[in-house]
């Protein structure tokens, strides 16, 4: 049993750091300033919740699973805000030039 | 089985470090201003994982309130440093809501987009809309 949940964690973070990892690669090969914004908002949201996941599995008391849930709940709240906010400024600059 | 936990940690962190190294050539390379911005938003972002993951590795809970403060400081900078310069903000402003006056919003402009090499001033009409505020103004002090 103990192996068992060892096992989801460890899957759980290795998935979740593939992701992260894609979106870095992405961020680095794609064009644009709008591409890369899409695969950082992939990873942001998605490799986020694969790593925390799979830390929720690990060996805490209740406190700090609610504090990881939080952590998790806030990044879903301000990643969308970050990506809107951060994709009109990059299209005000491409009206303007 | 506590040992296997620690190599999975390590590794994880590791993992990390290389993508925050990727994430710090982008935010030096990168042509566009928000590029930049993006960039030092993900390396928070991994920033704030590498943290979680070292206070399960140190059994310190306490680390998680570092981490959830420091989410709430870049998710901050991003509004801040994205919000004065879009034209929402500047038509916000002269509708009276508090904020930078134009000549503090110039100088604050120039300095973010000095590695452009140019300076579009977005303030293009904040000094009508000042003007037509304080008339407002006027009007309904003389009304009451």
């Amino acid at each position: 049993m103990e192996m068992l949940r060892f096992l989801l964690c460890a899957a759980l973070i290795l998935v979740g750091l593939v992701v992260l990892l894609s979106a870095a690669v992405g961020n680095w090969r794609l064009p644009g300033a709008l591409p890369r914004m899409h695969s950082i908002a992939m990873g942001d949201s998605v490799g986020t919740l694969c790593l925390i996941m799979g830390l929720l599995l690990g060996n805490w008391d209740t406190l700090a699973k609610m504090k990881l849930l939080g952590i998790l709940a806030f990044f879903w709240m301000s990643g969308p805000v970050c990506s809107h906010m951060l994709c009109r400024f990059q299209v005000e600059e491409e009206d303007d030039d | 089985m506590e040992l296997y936990y620690q190599y999975l940690f390590r590794f994880s962190l590791l993992i990390l470090a290389v993508i925050i190294v990727i994430y710090v050539v982008r935010s030096i390379v990168g042509p566009a201003l928000a590029d930049r911005i993006l960039a030092v938003n993900a390396i928070g972002t991994s920033t704030i994982l590498a943290i979680s993951i070292l206070s399960l590795s140190m059994q310190e809970s306490y680390l998680l309130d570092v981490c959830l403060v420091y989410a709430m400081l870049s998710f901050l900078a991003i509004i801040v440093l994205t919000a004065f310069v879009t034209r929402e903000k500047i038509e916000l402003d002269e509708s009276g809501g508090a904020g930078w006056t134009p000549d503090e919003a110039q100088i604050l402009t120039q300095a973010l987009r000095q590695d452009e090499g140019h300076f579009i001033d977005p303030l293009f009409d904040v000094e009508e809309g000042t003007d037509s505020d304080q008339g407002d103004g006027l009007k309904e002090k003389e009304e009451a």
